[in-house]
């Protein structure tokens, strides 16, 4: 203990004594073990974390599938979960769920908050038991009990001040009263925000019983409980067979359909899932390079002392302890560097929770936790030993004899010394080059992505959502009015010259699938051509800019008592009636109902394609079906602007509470937003793996500087030997350039090699860009070989400046 | 009369001690020495014996005054021209040999021919003519910790000669040396000197010196003989 308590002071000495060589070790680890613990902190709380839930293992997501339709995450209807329900045998609880987004009022300023509609047995799922009061009973789940509530715990804070008798008071949602019946505890988590739009505040019933009428109604999702010991694959066994059984029975609804179960915890993160594993090699690649990058300089400061090393052996250091001092000094420039790394990592996990909180599926803070701690505490220590070792071996085994008499010479080990540190700079290379090449596949891909025509413009275009209450708007006659009335006062506005309404908006993450079928064209079975449908206003094609390219528009004349008119996309118009004109032909929705209650549409007018499921997807068939046609109660608005769309935010807002002060207008951004947001994820990975891949580019060229650096001051006798002998400046130069960029190059061979291998398993975040796309491979190595050249000249131009006596000279 | 090899003029070498302190390690030199001369510097350790030899084998450019080399004024060249010129008349030979210890005996040869951009059959030829020249062909594949002391000076004062200078430049060449090895390479010297090369070597052995036709002594920095 003693020993060590001195190894530890004598560390700490050393490395007082050259504080720049200390600084720079710390930093370059600190930037390692820095982005180890920041990545680590996401991967923590999104893949690692035990979900909030209880047992949350055992809850699964049920979506239904449509392989004929390319549907895999699809929703349900509450008449096929009920046969689910009574069927199963491997469920203890099944149920339904949707967002819900009222406007409260009472108890503070009205505001639009996130809640759930729930189905019988939600809360059996989630296992949550009301901190107050109770949960929905089955009778709440019938259309006309359902007015009733269960607050969450926020909410009841916030609106309600916690107050205890709160039960059976009354809470106004959207204009309608609601009596509440129960209120959450604080530990009982909502689902998290990609599930719902939003986590929920508050939960009211579904309140859809089963009806044979509505089997195709697929407009909620499902979640279940497994029963203890059930395994996930015997459950999707079992629901495989349930749906092949309504399959056979309602052939019409349920024919080509299916059930998937997947865990709450895969469905989260899987969209992230290859984003984040890539990050994490990627910080492990950039740790390795800081490792090397320090290595290289504890290599370089061995062989000063070595003669320090000579003398401790002399006066009976063994092996071992010499070992020990310089891992104990390895140590600590490790535990220095995890220190600040952790710092650092504070802040960037708060960046990135920031920028991530629109497409992270988190449920809480990330948090450098005791998983988190442990993780730092690991990386440094075995960082520490990584880099330390290679030194410390190489430093305990100089010659006493031969370096105690030649002040510190031993040109055979030095040499092999030398063969270390140039194999730790190749490494560095070739690493440094495996990021570069993936950073520039995402940045190339990103660039071609936001190349891609959605099929509208979207400059000047703010958009915003629309939902009329029931009770204040309770018929097709008061949407429309109120329509009429917000496009006639906002088209008054300055600045504002296009104004249209669509119930969906592209890339917005909102849609509305229907299955068509059109006239002369049978449906067979197990076949459900679907399409994406928009009820818009007759302006909506203009002020999107989506190209009408036969036919005409929608007018104001396509009333509801008018004919059916359609607008059909061009996919739509290629699918259905290939090498013919589409427009005059007849289509019609397919559902359930009566066939006399699916009226024949005309196609009038056929439009663009338009990417509604984001750029990287397929332009999608459309359908356009004109506002009073079919009158809903939630739109979209969108307004095209002459002027900043964000300057005309607060305008549009405010013309809208002019109409109804009671009207939260929700979901505000520009359309140049909903844009980004659907490339967010990909953006924000190609900016993490650029800053790594940049650092590690940094770190690299900094590496190659410093073994080239030390190079000459180890060689400046044998480069005056050479001048001597008759080298001019320009063999100076070229030898330690040779020297430089020889390890570059094979660093450059290995990476590209390395890159080939590792790139193929990034495949799936690249667009339009394959895994070995020769360009980026190209110009990523040319600019490894023009930085590294740079690195090499610097200390190059030193040794060929070098002035032969004093090279000559020098010892 | 023929102009002499080497003519320095008013030399004085002085290194920065401090704020406007100087010390000089050469004085007024006033030196010329003919073509086919074996000179001997001579003095004790500090004299400036083997700055005036990095001064005369272009290795130091502090100086002041004016270094004549075969006519050329050496004071008014640039350093690449100076290099040019060391390249075409100068071999050095040091006290530890200076072989480059990654090279083999073949390649150490080699390399003063390549940085004076021969050809690679002019060199192979010169290297096998060198080789043979000083009986070292079966050290040819040699590093130079693979041989003795002697040996290696032997290839250092190969290596020297192999562009064909036409003065040799040599600090104290056999300090390193048994009294043995040194008379071989003394008798070396000699032996190129009779062949027309004119050898400035830097030496305290009154024995090697006698092997010279002329002995210079310094004393701080000044010629006192």
């Amino acid at each position: 203990m003693n020993a060590l308590l001195q190894d530890i002071r004598f560390a700490l000495r050393m490395l007082w004594k050259t504080p720049g060589f200390a600084a720079i070790a710390i930093l370059s680890l600190a930037l390692g073990i820095g982005a180890n613990t920041a990545v680590f902190s996401v991967v923590n709380a999104l893949l690692l974390k035990t979900l909030p839930y209880h047992d949350p293992n055992r809850i699964v997501l049920a979506w239904g599938v449509s392989p004929s339709e390319g549907i895999d995450r699809g929703q349900v209807s509450a008449t096929d979960v009920a046969d689910w329900n009574a069927r199963n045998h491997v469920f203890a609880a099944v149920s339904t769920y949707a967002s819900f987004r009222p406007i409260i009022a009472g108890n503070g300023e009205p505001e639009r908050i996130a809640g759930a509609q729930v189905g019988d047995g939600f809360f059996e799922v989630m296992q949550g038991k009301p901190l107050l009061g109770r949960v929905f009973n089955a009778e709440e789940q019938q259309e006309g009990k359902d007015f009733v509530a269960v607050l969450g715990y926020g909410l009841w804070q916030r609106r309600f001040a916690g107050d205890p008798s709160v039960v059976g008071k009354t809470l106004m949602l959207s204009a309608r009263p609601y009596t509440i019946v129960g209120v959450m505890p604080a530990d009982f988590q909502s689902l998290p925000a990609g599930l719902l739009d939003a986590p929920a505040e508050f939960y009211r019933p579904v309140a859809e019983p089963p009806n044979e009428k509505e089997r195709a109604s697929r407009h909620l999702r499902a979640i279940a409980r497994l029963k203890p010991g059930v395994t996930l694959t015997r459950a999707q066994s079992e629901m495989s067979l349930i749906s092949r059984q309504l399959e056979q029975e309602h052939p019409t609804t349920n024919t080509g359909g299916g059930v998937h179960l997947v865990t709450l915890a895969g469905d989260l993160v899987s969209p992230v899932r290859p984003a984040l594993l890539l990050l994490f090699g990627a910080v492990a690649f950039l740790l390795l390079i800081a490792c090397a990058n320090v290595g290289n300089l504890l290599l370089a400061r061995s062989v000063a002392r070595q003669r320090e090393v000579a003398i401790r052996a002399a006066l009976g250091a063994g092996r071992g302890r010499l070992v020990r001092q310089f891992l104990t000094e390895s140590l600590l420039l490790a535990f220095a560097g995890g220190m600040l790394g952790l710092l650092g990592a504070v802040w960037a996990t708060s960046l990135i929770e920031a920028a991530g909180t629109r497409f992270l599926p988190l449920l809480g803070a990330i948090q450098l936790d005791a998983r988190v701690l442990v993780f730092t505490f690991a990386v440094s220590t075995l960082t520490g030993i990584l880099f330390g070792c290679a030194p410390a071996l190489r430093a305990s085994r100089a010659e006493l004899n031969t370096t105690l008499n030649d002040g510190g010479r031993t040109p055979n080990a030095g040499s092999t010394r030398s063969n270390l540190r140039s194999a730790l700079v190749v490494g560095e290379v070739a690493l440094a080059m495996v990021l570069l090449i993936a950073a520039g596949l995402l940045i190339k891909s990103v660039v071609r992505l936001q190349a891609v025509d959605p099929g509208f413009k979207s400059a000047g275009l703010v958009t915003m959502n629309v939902w009329l209450p029931q009770a204040k708007y309770p018929n097709e006659r008061a949407w429309n009015n109120f329509y009429d009335r917000m496009i006639s006062r906002l088209g008054a506005v300055p600045g504002i010259d296009q104004i249209g309404l669509t119930s969906v908006l592209p890339v917005s993450d909102n849609f509305d699938k229907r299955t068509i079928e059109a006239e002369g064209q049978p449906r067979r079975a197990g076949e459900f051509p679907s399409v994406d449908n928009y009820i818009i206003t007759p302006d909506y094609p203009r002020t999107m800019s989506i190209p009408l390219l036969r036919g005409r528009s929608l007018t104001t004349e396509d009333k509801a008592a008018a004919p059916l008119a359609v607008l059909v996309s061009e996919t739509t118009a290629r699918k259905f009636w290939p090498g013919e004109d589409a427009v005059g032909k007849r289509l019609r929705f397919y559902n359930s109902g009566p066939i006399e209650q699916r009226p024949w549409r005309t196609v009038v007018g056929v439009l663009g394609d338009v990417k509604q499921y984001g750029l990287d997807t397929p332009g999608t068939m459309a359908l356009y079906v004109p506002l009073p046609q079919m009158p809903t109660s939630a739109m979209t608005l969108v307004v095209h602007s002459r002027i900043d769309p964000e300057s005309m935010v607060a305008t549009v807002r405010r013309e809208i509470l002019a109409l109804d002060n009671e009207q939260a207008v929700f979901n505000v951004a520009t359309m140049e937003q909903w844009l980004a947001d659907s490339t967010s994820v990909r953006r924000f990975t190609m900016f993490l793996l650029g800053l790594f891949a940049g650092l590690a580019f940094l770190l690299a060229a900094i590496g190659i500087y410093g073994v080239l650096a030390q190079t000459v001051a180890q060689r400046t006798h044998e480069i005056g030997i050479r001048m001597a002998l008759g080298a001019q400046r320009g063999d100076v130069l070229r030898l330690i350039v040779r020297q430089g960029m020889t390890l570059t190059g094979m660093g450059v061979i290995a990476g590209l090699f390395g890159a080939f291998a590792l790139t193929r398993f990034i495949a799936s975040l690249l667009f339009h860009v394959s895994a070995g796309d020769p360009t980026t491979f190209a110009v990523i190595s040319l600019l490894l070989i023009i930085a590294a050249f740079l690195a090499c000249y610097f200390p190059a131009r030193r040794a060929a400046r070098l002035e032969p006596l004093v090279a000559l000279t020098n010892r | 009369m023929t102009a002499p090899l080497i003519k320095l003029n008013h030399i004085e070498r002085s290194y920065p001690l401090g704020k406007q302190q100087f010390t000089y390690v050469l004085r007024d030199i006033n030196l010329e020495i003919e073509e086919g001369d074996f000179v001997s510097v001579m003095g004790p350790s500090g004299a400036g014996k083997s700055t005036l030899l990095h001064l005369l084998g272009m290795h130091d450019f502090g100086w002041t005054g004016e270094f004549f080399l075969d006519e050329t004024p050496v004071h008014r060249l640039k350093p690449k021209e100076r290099t040019t010129l060391r390249n075409e008349q100068v071999g050095f030979v040091f006290q530890n040999y200076n072989l480059l210890d990654d090279l083999t005996v073949y390649e150490n040869l080699d390399i003063p021919l390549s940085y004076r951009r021969y050809s690679k059959s002019e060199r192979t030829a010169l290297v096998a003519d060198t080789l043979d020249r000083f009986s070292i062909v079966g050290k040819k594949d040699l590093y130079p910790r693979q041989l003795s002391g002697g040996q290696q000076q032997l290839v250092s004062i190969a290596r020297a000669v192999i562009a064909k200078p036409k003065l040799i430049l040599a600090d104290e060449p056999t300090g390193n040396l048994h009294s043995g090895q040194a008379e071989e390479i003394m008798q070396l010297f000699k032996k190129l000197n009779t062949e027309g090369t004119t050898i400035i070597q830097v030496t305290h052995s009154e024995t090697n010196a006698a092997h010279g036709n002329r002995v210079i002594q310094l004393r701080d920095g000044w010629i006192i003989k």
